[in-house]
């Protein structure tokens, strides 16, 4: 699949300015309240993967064979975004009791305004949903959500065996 | 063997304390004459008990307390002399003869020993080891010495019997007697006879296996009415043949249905083959469709997020760099530049754009690809459509038109086969039936064996004819009255005397054809070198009794002396020893031996010597 891209190269996909920008989207919906870096993740994947949901809003992203594996590579990136969102002032990060947690900026949510693509627009629609669905959510919860769906998403590809057969003729 | 045979020497009764009574016989005729109860039928007796008798002599008041009988005999061809001592308790003999061992012999004949009274005399007379038929069947015994008997020892009983001399008149006796008879006539004996199945169990036998037959014919002739009532073998013959044809013509009819049928199935099952084909690459088509479709709205998304992140850079770059975007140190406090971090937002949008550019052509290709799958998946489907309407009709062909025309021969052949099975059952019924008959036609043949065949007929008639010359020229020299010619019965095994039966004549003529018999068969044996005793005893053949017979009118004195005088004569053939009442006439050649018994206080009274005052010396 071509999603998946290392992110050494220049490839913009899921590089830090896309996956920071999808994580301001959920941080300006939730601000002034901050998140751990894990529920971002999560958040993250809900937001273009939103048809997992039941009665969730049609997914940005189509659903491709083994989608619930981009929960376990996004960290690394999620980390970067944010920290390049920070250097512009857009995100703060916090020391609390509770871990490190992240927050939108009093100036993020203008600068998502100024953003005119469809993308981005879709984006911060399906942002809105996700912190009316599972804002109130504990961190817990959410983890418990996951661990139950994940085994779904992305194993609708049943006849993937046919394809292989093929492959090898 | 030159001079088969024996001849009596002597005979003397012994007993403790007793005067021995003796006699000395001689050479060729022997006369004892005198009157009753001077023991003439006692010394017969003696003798016939000597050669093994299991009767003993009577129980006579002067024989009282003697104990033994001694027989003396000499070999006719050794010369050898023996004496045969006998108890007169029972019992067996005891045989002497000088340089010899003492034999014990006993009494009843064994063809397993040779220590018997029967097989020691045999032997002497070159008859031993012979075997005589017991039964019309063939059966086969040794002879024996006492088979001899009666006809060489004539008891003046037997002397006027109306019976053959050969026979006894038990009618059990008949085969062996004739037998005997035929041994001496021919010197041929019964030992190459084979003796067959004994005819009462033969009989049973036959029986047994008729009534099985019976039964069997009955059941087999009850299965054939319940399976094929009222056919007959012919009719059913007839009927497998038709039934063969029919069997052919339903088979050969079943191979044009079913090759037909055949064709249509190659067809249809061709069809089927690709129909699967056709459905296995749709799926797999169907599946590539799909992901093509997945791949579409990837490269779509694509799109939509390189605008986005190209405009989000734009607007980042515009933004001052507070902090740095690798530590987060504040700008204040950086100094050095971070090897190795993130692409600047400027640059971003620039990749943006090239990588949407390179997205585009693959939009483009796929969307070829893409739809030339699809046609295919669409080709596919009518194909299939096809395919399955062609199969339907061919199953719809098969079913409506040819499988129940196979059916129907398949149930006719069957059907045919079925009736051919029974009927083939009942031919087999139908043989078991004749094989059965043919048993019992074969069964009701065969009667059980009648040898009374041609057996018998070996006596020959030419030795029978010798015979009757033979007692012809005796009663010729008798000057019997009325003499014709002497000839054979067969039946009767007994002669006829001018062409009447010897048993028709009265007893006094009976008696002398008796002797003449006797005597005739021992000249019949020496002149043709059969074997024989060589001695015979007769007691009183020529008494006529008191009480005249009508038959015996013609009897002159003139044929009792001339039996005499002619017997005298022929010393030479054989010994002859006669019992008679009246004395013989004088004159007669001194080579016979005349003993007379007076009965009276002169002379020699009788055989047993009256008892005498008992002195130690005799006895």
């Amino acid at each position: 699949m071509t999603s998946e891209r290392p992110v050494r190269f220049t490839a913009p996909f899921n590089g830090p300015i896309e996956i920071g920008l999808r994580a301001l989207a959920v941080l300006v919906e939730s601000y002034p309240s901050p998140m751990s870096l894990q529920r971002l993740v999560v958040f993250d994947y809900l937001l273009v993967h939103s048809d997992d949901v039941p009665d969730g809003p049609p997914g940005l992203h189509p659903r491709t064979p083994h989608r619930s594996g981009e929960l376990l590579v996004r960290r690394q990136v999620l980390q970067e975004g944010l920290s390049l969102y920070r250097s512009r002032g857009l995100v703060d990060r916090q020391f609390t009791p509770s871990g490190l947690l992240f927050s939108a900026t009093d100036t993020s949510a203008s600068f998502l305004d100024v953003l005119q693509s469809p993308y981005a627009i879709e984006l911060r629609a399906r942002a809105v949903w996700l912190q009316a669905t599972l804002g109130t959510v504990t961190d817990g919860n959410v983890e418990a959500l996951v661990r139950e769906h994940v085994g779904e998403w992305g194993a609708e590809f049943t006849m993937e065996s046919v394809l292989w057969a093929e492959d090898s003729e | 063997m030159t001079t088969p045979g024996f001849q009596l020497t002597s005979l003397t009764l012994t007993g403790q304390g007793l005067e021995p009574a003796s006699l000395i016989f001689g050479a060729g005729l022997n006369v004892i004459s005198g009157p009753s109860d001077t023991g003439k039928t006692f010394i017969a007796e003696c003798i016939d008990y000597a050669f093994g008798w299991s009767q003993k002599p009577s129980d006579i008041p002067e024989a009282a307390g003697y104990e033994t009988v001694a027989l003396g005999l000499r070999a006719l061809d050794s010369g050898v002399e023996y004496v045969v001592e006998r108890s007169l308790r029972g019992g067996g003999a005891k045989v002497s003869a000088a340089g010899q061992p003492d034999r014990i012999l006993a009494e009843k004949h064994d063809p397993k020993s040779s220590e018997t009274i029967s097989a020691f005399l045999l032997k002497l007379c070159g008859l031993d080891g012979r075997v005589v038929r017991t039964n019309a069947q063939g059966k086969t015994r040794q002879l024996s010495f006492r088979d001899l008997a009666q006809l060489i020892v004539v008891s003046e009983q037997d002397i006027i019997k109306k019976m053959s001399p050969a026979r006894s008149g038990q009618n059990t006796d008949k085969t062996v007697e004739d037998s005997v008879f035929r041994l001496l006539l021919t010197g041929v004996d019964d030992g190459s006879v084979v003796a067959g199945p004994d005819k009462a169990i033969v009989s049973a036998e036959s029986r047994g296996k008729a009534e099985l037959l019976v039964f069997m014919l009955e059941q087999s002739r009850s299965n054939l009415e319940l399976m094929a009532p009222g056919a007959t073998q012919a009719g059913l013959a007839e009927q497998l043949v038709r039934l063969d044809a029919s069997v052919a013509e339903a088979t050969a009819a079943l191979a044009s249905e079913q090759g037909a049928a055949t064709a249509l199935e190659e067809r249809r099952r061709a069809v089927w083959e690709s129909l699967r084909e056709s459905q296995s690459r749709h799926a797999v088509l169907s599946e590539l469709q799909g992901r093509f479709t997945l791949l579409g709205a990837q490269y779509e998304s694509d799109l939509l997020r390189l605008e986005a992140i190209a405009e989000a850079g734009v607007r980042l770059s515009q933004l001052d760099e507070s902090r740095c975007p690798v530590c987060g140190a504040e700008a204040k406090y950086h100094s050095d530049e971070h090897p190795d971090h993130a692409v600047a937002p400027e640059a971003v949008a620039v990749a943006c754009a090239a990588e949407a550019a390179r997205l585009r052509v693959l939009v483009r290709d796929l969307g070829q690809t893409s739809d030339q799958n699809a046609a295919e998946v669409r080709a596919l489907r009518d194909a299939i459509e096809a395919q399955k309407r062609e199969m339907y009709a061919a199953d719809e062909e098969l079913k409506t038109f040819f499988k129940p025309r196979l059916n129907d021969v398949l149930t006719r052949l069957r059907e045919v086969r079925e009736t051919q099975t029974r009927v083939r059952q009942a031919l087999d019924i139908c043989s078991r039936i004749n094989e059965l008959e043919a048993l019992q036609s074969q069964l009701d043949k065969s009667s059980p064996v009648t040898s009374k065949s041609k057996f018998a007929a070996a006596a020959g008639s030419s030795a029978t004819e010798q015979l009757s010359l033979k007692i012809e020229e005796l009663l010729k020299a008798w000057e019997f009255p009325g003499l014709q010619r002497v000839t054979f019965s067969d039946a009767d095994q007994d002669i006829l005397i001018s062409g009447r039966k010897r048993a028709a004549f009265g007893k006094g003529v009976r008696a002398i054809t008796h002797a003449a018999f006797t005597i005739g068969l021992l000249h019949y044996c020496l002149d043709n070198r059969l074997p024989h005793p060589s001695v015979i005893v007769i007691d009183s053949p020529l008494v006529v009794y008191r009480d005249p017979d009508t038959e015996e009118v013609g009897f002159s004195r003139k044929l009792k002396d001339l039996v005499y005088t002619t017997l005298a004569a022929q010393s030479e053939r054989g010994q002859i020893i006669l019992l008679e009442n009246e004395d013989p006439p004088d004159g007669l050649p001194a080579t016979a031996t005349i003993i007379r018994f007076t009965g009276a206080a002169h002379g020699r009274k009788g055989f047993i010597p009256q008892p005498r005052a008992r002195s130690n010396n005799e006895g």
